[in-house]
């Protein structure tokens, strides 16, 4: 699992693997990659490496429109992908999920873990020629937590950490009111990433249309709904460890918005773009047998599972939560909808996630109907009438799965025929964003589709922790003082093999109790020219696109 | 048309976009959900982070004032600023208006080039096969969804024969594909329209004495004959803008083009409510603008109606 995370590409099946091995890499190499195992193709591609042509342009398509490119107001992931062309962060997150210097050269942390002091780099501008410096960090932070900033994002994220000081030049002291177990996965994030004081006091309101980053490319233009243009930076020269140092190979980077999926694999075929997010993964196959890359990433998360409510009938039973686990095959998902792309998930959160427990999986890795049909029948629910369905005292076995439209129906239907046999019925209602936070929210559920994306484990908290049941977004509605208190501890443990102890317990108590139902990892398929080398993503599979060191060939 | 009249017409727009303005954010208020929750559903936020954005937000405020606010800010031409992108309501619209502008026109220009010959045809043909010919299609046109039509147009013009871009708003070329599959469906309306103005119209009186004084048959049927029968046709392409505008929000979505239809779409999912409202009370304004134009197009088509 952790190879599969390092390179980002999850693939099950064999044939398509050939498939893209043959599309996906230059003539010259394909010696080289039949002696080397699957998972290290990327590091291949490094090898291919011999010398970047700089220039060029690349046309890369993301499925929604950003909002706007302030990391301090925005809180869209779409926005995120302009966001890391543009702006760097004080540290970066590698693949192998360690924090290593980015903008900030070294950081301490008090023994209380209440304190954090950076130390800064001192070669840095920002687009506008304006210095980063603990100023700049100052006003940033300051920004982001100001009320008249209305921050989305980013005031979360800072938390309890809210009071910025400058002790030097490049040396800035965070202090937190509480411990924020998370504050370097945040800091490494999208929304924490440093812009220019001076561009901010002189665009005003209209910031977010005009940002100025001190990241490898520069924005130029923005055509609301038509597209974002960005242009290398050639001073560039700050680039976090792993990659090149100095100015972008890319010239020029056009960003342009197609939500339609079917429209987004026909630009690409036509050759009006070079990338594209989200690609359908029936088209997998197709696209690398026509000589596309094609790049799976997991996008970490408590995503693409059913949230099971602990407090409505007949799921309110250990027993019932239990049998729908054993009793769904996730394995028949990816291969009959999914056409063999991508990986069933059989724990709360997906491998990407820190702290990822692998040893959770066994507890429902097996499809088991038998066991299914014996914890039900042990719970008193047994088919009387002879209709397939099972009832106990009058009541009928019967689920309500909400679902959202348009998120791969058929997955839904699948699990209904699956859970018919074991002698539940389920009614899958489709209901679109706001009408089903409404509905999870008065309980209306069973079961209840989720899909969030973060590779830190805290968000387990949102979705599971009693607090925010009935006015946030706990759909499980699940009491477990401790539970609870792992939660909460989740949040406060600074050291790190603490913490995993309890991101570990957190999984197996939630599991245990059968609170999701997980269906599969959450993927991005990534489809591009193949003349495109080295665009790589980051841990969150998605909006931390790497541009940076991307270049084309003839 | 008389001055009076004019700001007659101009005084009872009024109490209309009115009316407008408060079931829009009557009913977006009434759907369930809310933009903050929307904000911070992606990526995950606490209870905490909604009640302060609520807050900073002013979606606390209770609903009258908050329509009280949105209408009088609107009075004085501030239409606000987007929840979500924080960008001025009214620099929005007037981004995407060529756009939507371009394509309705377009999409009325193609309807009339199909629909207007068709219809005369099969009036001239009436009965025979021809006119059974041109009336299936004008059928088939009218029945095809539009999202339909986007997709295979794109598949075979984009993908297939690779004459015209797939996606993008930028050009005559980009233009092709929407319009004509935004249009089709009004030709169709427009075709059926024309042909029955057209057979009333070949029934009269002064077509026959037209034609017993030995006139060309093609100057009967252009100048006595389709110039009568153009008012119907008028007034169908005013009601038409209302149905072009819905169908642009299909149109815009599938080629991927700027406009006002895409945005305001993303926008209600959102639940964005300055840019709903704003956008909303720009069209309808539009909207009753275009159909006084229309009534005022009648008074050169036929001297007889006066205003």
């Amino acid at each position: 699992m952790q190879l599969f995370r390092r390179v980002g590409i999850i693939l099950t099946s064999g044939l398509i693997m050939a498939g893209l091995l043959l599309g996906a890499c230059q003539p010259e190499v394909v010696e080289v990659i039949k002696e080397v195992p699957v998972e290290k193709i990327v590091e291949v591609e490094k090898i291919v490496e011999v010398e970047a042509p700089k220039g060029g342009k690349i046309n890369f398509t993301v499925p929604v429109e950003p909002d706007l490119l302030d990391p301090s107001v925005s809180s869209s992931r779409y926005d995120a992908v302009v966001v890391s062309a543009l702006y760097d962060a004080l540290v970066f997150r590698n693949n192998d999920g360690d924090y290593v210097p980015w903008l900030a050269e070294s950081w301490d942390v008090s023994a209380d873990g209440l304190v954090w002091t950076f130390q800064l780099r001192n070669d840095v501008t920002f687009h506008d020629g304006t210095p980063f410096n603990a100023e700049s960090v100052k006003f940033n932070f300051d920004r982001a937590v100001d009320p008249a900033t209305k921050s989305q994002a980013a005031a979360g994220q800072l938390g309890a950490c809210s009071e910025t000081k400058v002790l030097g030049e490049y040396e800035v002291q965070i202090t937190c009111s509480a411990v924020h177990a998370s504050f370097l996965e945040r800091l490494s994030g999208a929304f924490l990433r440093q812009y220019s004081p001076t561009a901010v006091e002189a665009f005003g309101e209209d910031y977010g249309v005009n940002p100025v980053g001190s990241g490898p490319f520069i924005f130029q233009e923005w055509v609301p709904s038509s597209h974002i243009t960005v242009t290398s930076n050639p001073d560039y020269n700050w680039g976090p460890p792993g990659f090149h140092q100095g100015a972008p190979y890319l010239e020029e980077i056009y960003f342009h918005f197609i939500g339609e999926e079917v429209s987004r694999v026909a630009a690409l075929r036509s050759g009006e773009t070079d990338v594209i997010l989200y690609t359908p993964a029936r088209e997998v196959g197709k696209l690398a047998s026509e000589a596309f890359k094609v790049m799976v990433n997991e996008v970490p998360g408590i995503a693409r599972v059913d949230i099971i409510n602990a407090a409505k009938v007949p799921t309110d039973e250990l027993a019932v939560r239990q049998a729908i686990l054993h009793g769904t095959d996730r394995q028949m998902i990816i291969d009959t909808i999914d056409g063999g792309v991508g990986q069933a998930l059989h724990n709360v959160i997906s491998p990407g996630v820190w702290g990822y427990d692998s040893s959770i999986e066994s507890l429902y890795n097996t499809y088991d109907p038998d066991k299914a049909k014996a914890l039900l029948e042990g719970a008193g629910w047994v088919d009387t009438d002879g209709d397939g369905i099972r009832e106990k005292n009058g009541e009928t076995l019967s689920l309500v799965n909400v679902h959202f439209p348009g998120r791969t129906p058929g997955v839904k239907a699948l699990i209904q025929a699956q859970l018919r046999e074991i002698g539940f019925e389920m009614e899958i209602l489709e209901k679109a964003n706001p009408d089903n936070m409404q509905f999870a929210r008065a309980k209306g559920h069973n079961l209840e589709w989720m899909t969030w994306g973060s590779t830190d484990p805290s968000i387990m908290g949102n979705l599971f922790h009693s607090r925010h049941a009935g006015n946030a977004w706990n759909y499980a509605f699940y009491e477990d003082a401790r539970l609870d208190e792992v939660l909460d501890l989740i949040d406060q443990t600074v050291d790190l093999d603490t913490r995993k102890a309890l991101v570990q317990e957190a999984q197996k108590i939630i599991m245990e109790a059968a609170l999701v139902l997980p269906l599969t990892i959450d993927i991005n398929v990534v489809a591009m020219a193949p003349n495109i080398q080295d665009l790589s993503f980051g841990p969150s599979g998605f909006s931390d696109v790497y541009f940076y060191d991307t270049y084309i060939i003839e | 048309m008389s001055l009076e009249y004019l700001l007659r017409r101009l005084a009872l727009a009024v109490p209309t976009v009115l009316i407008v303005s408060i079931l829009v954010f009557g009913l977006m208020h009434m759907l369930p959900g809310e933009p903050v929750e929307i904000m911070l559903s992606e990526f995950g936020g606490s209870a905490e982070d909604i009640e302060r954005l609520r807050e900073q937000l002013g979606l606390n405020d209770p609903l009258h004032v908050q329509l009280g606010r949105f209408l009088w800010d609107a009075l004085h031409g501030d239409l606000g600023r987007s929840l979500f992108n924080r960008r001025p309501v009214i620099d929005q619209i007037l981004v995407q208006v060529p756009s939507t502008f371009k394509l309705t026109a377009g999409s009325i220009l193609v309807s009339l080039i199909i629909g207007v010959p068709l219809g005369i045809i099969a009036a001239i043909k009436h009965r025979s096969w021809i006119d059974a010919l041109c009336m299936l299609f004008a059928l088939v046109n009218v029945s095809a969804p539009t999202f339909w039509l986007a997709l295979v147009m794109i598949l075979v013009f984009s993908v297939g024969l690779g004459w015209f871009p797939a996606t993008g708003s930028q050009g005559l070329r980009s233009l092709i594909l929407p319009t004509i599959s935004l249009g089709v469906a009004s030709a169709g309306l427009i075709a059926r329209l024309v042909r029955s103005s057209m057979l009333e119209v070949l029934s009269q009186n002064y077509i026959v004495t037209a034609r017993s004084k030995g006139l060309r048959e093609r100057i009967i049927l252009l100048r006595h004959g389709f110039r009568n029968a153009l008012i119907p046709t008028v007034t169908i392409i005013g009601l038409q803008i209302g149905n072009l505008l819905g169908g642009a929000v299909v149109v815009e979505t599938v080629f991927a083009r700027q406009g006002l239809g895409r945005m305001v779409i993303q926008a209600i999912m959102k639940k964005d409510y300055p840019l709903v409202q704003g956008t909303l009370l720009f069209i309808a304004i539009a909207y009753v603008l275009i159909n006084l134009i229309i009534d005022w197009l009648y008074s050169f088509l036929d001297p007889r109606i006066s205003t």
